[in-house]
């Protein structure tokens, strides 16, 4: 699924990146728990969080994750965004909650 | 849909069961517990991989109908013996959190 | 195998490299004062079935030891009512606080005695070393080591639990100094950085990177922040070391554990203390060895074989 469709149903915006018709998930995965997500070892995944910290940004660096959904309308910091910029990772905000943006992601096919 | 339409559609393994039922009104995937307190609402299901004692605390207060456990993590013996005091359905699921979400709000918990 | 020869191999393994006499020794020690009598050792050393009862000063420092053999003999020659001081040794073995463990062992191999006072710079007496105090403290070592390798061939002689090579160089060095969350975990982005540049392949980068970066945040976290993140990567394998200034782990099999943590409430809100880090370590590095204990520095070392992919 390309990022902007993942814009398009949750109603999300873009804090960091560009292109985003050029960026593509296979798989979601949701958690507010980072080393949750460092057990996950699939590289072309979005991960769906509620968490807006440094370490958020650093997790998917880790993980070579493409793109991050920040959910429950939480504002990312400039530091964040920044980070997220720096390290070329496409942020992305809704202010869904995570069940919501899950379940809407995944019933338009977005597996986990 | 009521706690027991969850159990039987999800094909999880029920930890501990609760009144079953009781209506399930909507869904919430979440690891943060101040969050949940502050944001989740009564009758919810809560996905979450948290097994921590505090989590059936914070479900009793917020009065969450059913936490799904996910990812195959299981709570320990005296975190499932507090939810049976407090009539809470533990449910878990192999799962992440985000195919429980999705499987749950394609079958119409919205 | 002797036992000299057992603690020659846990010796190699570097088992007991954070061990020193001042964790070895049992500080609930008894000791009498020169001027006390000889019967009154002989109480002490029956009631509390001890075989030698340090001697000293009003400062505590010591000055004699009294041992069964000199009760004995006292008590043949009908002087139990006389002073400590006029029957017991006087150039006492004695070890100190800071001495290692090779130390002690040396000690009990040279000398045969069956308990060594342990002492300050000041000399003053601080705790006691029996053999028993040495066989425990070797038994809980095992508890304060964690070895980890998926390949299980390798033997005692063709490996040691710590990779000597980080004592000349490293390829890679950062040091960890983090107050809260801030910047933790940009070691482990500037180590993939590194790594990245080093021609090892996608995958094998992101293991060591994961696992990098679980430990750093381990060390912002649980360690106060202040430690180092080093690597060396060569001949297809990345050996990552983090090392931290305590107050270390108690029982490295329980922190193992998926979903143990001492983590706050307030660190679980930042989004860590689910338990898992050193369990994802575990499972993403080939070799995980893990030196720690109760006010020790933790040292974690992990190896990731580049052919694995
Ligand atoms: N460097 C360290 N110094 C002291 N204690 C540590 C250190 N690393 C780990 N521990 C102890 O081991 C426990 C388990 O560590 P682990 O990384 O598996 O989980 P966590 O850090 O608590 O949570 P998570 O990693 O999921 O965020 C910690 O809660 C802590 O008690
Ligand atoms: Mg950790």
């Amino acid at each position: 699924m390309k990022l902007t469709e993942v814009l398009e149903i949750t109603g999300a915006t873009c804090v960091a990146g560009e292109h985003l018709d050029t960026v593509e998930v296979n798989h979601a995965f949701a958690s507010d728990l980072m080393s949750d997500v460092l057990a996950m070892s699939r590289p072309d995944t979005l991960l769906i969080t509620g968490l807006t910290t440094p370490q958020t940004i650093r997790t998917a660096q880790m993980l070579d994750l493409p793109a991050i959904l920040v959910v429950r309308g939480k504002d990312v910091p400039q530091d964040v965004a920044d980070l997220a910029r720096t390290t070329g990772i496409v942020l992305l905000a809704t202010h869904e909650i995570m069940y919501v943006a899950s379940g809407k992601l995944y019933a338009r096919g977005l597996s986990g | 849909m009521t706690v027991h339409d969850v159990i039987e559609s999800l094909g999880a393994d029920v930890a501990v069961e609760g009144d079953t039922t009781r209506l399930v009104t909507s869904g919430y995937a979440c690891d943060l517990l101040s969050e949940v307190i502050a944001k989740a609402a009564p009758g919810s299901v809560w996905a979450t991989i948290q097994t921590h004692v505090n989590v059936i605390a914070v479900a009793a207060m917020v009065g969450i109908s059913i936490v799904i456990v996910c990812e195959g993590r299981t709570c320990e013996s005296d975190v499932v013996e507090h939810a049976a005091k407090e009539h809470l359905t533990i449910l878990y699921s192999r799962d992440s959190a985000y195919t429980v979400s999705g499987k749950l709000y394609v079958l119409g918990l919205r | 195998m002797p036992l000299e020869q057992s603690v020659e191999a846990l010796r190699y393994l570097g088992l007991f490299s954070n061990l020193d006499a001042s964790s070895v020794m049992s500080t609930a020690v008894h000791a009498l004062h020169p001027e006390d009598r000889v019967a009154a050792a002989r109480i002490l050393m029956r009631e509390k079935s001890i075989s030698g009862v340090p001697i000293v000063d009003a400062d505590f420092r010591l000055v004699g030891l009294i041992s069964v053999s000199k009760i004995i003999e006292a008590l043949a020659d009908g002087r139990l009512a006389d002073s400590v001081d006029s029957v017991m040794t006087r150039d006492v073995i004695s070890l100190h606080a800071h001495d290692t463990f090779e130390t002690i062992l040396s000690c009990f191999q040279r000398f045969k005695f069956g308990r060594f006072p342990v002492v300050e710079e000041d000399g003053r007496l601080v705790g006691m070393i029996t053999d028993t105090d040495v066989l425990s403290a070797i038994i809980r070592s095992f508890y304060s080591v964690y070895v980890h390798d998926q390949r299980r061939t390798m033997t005692l002689g063709s490996f040691s639990a710590l990779s000597k090579e980080f004592e000349n160089s490293a390829d890679f060095v950062y040091g960890i100094s983090c107050t809260g969350l801030e910047n933790a975990g940009e070691g482990s982005a500037r180590l993939k950085a590194f790594l990245q540049t080093k021609g090892f392949g996608e995958s094998v980068v992101r293991r060591a990177s994961v696992c990098a970066y679980e430990a750093e945040i381990n060390v912002c976290i649980h360690a106060g922040g202040k430690g180092s993140l080093r690597a060396i990567a060569r001949n297809g394998e990345i050996i990552v070391r983090v090392e931290d200034e305590g107050p270390g782990i108690e029982n490295i099999d329980l922190a193992m554990k998926e979903g143990w943590s001492t983590a706050t409430d307030a660190i679980r809100e930042l989004g860590f203390g689910a338990g898992m880090g050193l369990a994802n370590i575990r499972r993403f590095s080939d070799h995980l060895v893990i030196i720690s204990g109760k006010d020790k520095p933790t040292k974690v070392e992990m190896i990731f074989l580049a052919d694995k992919e």
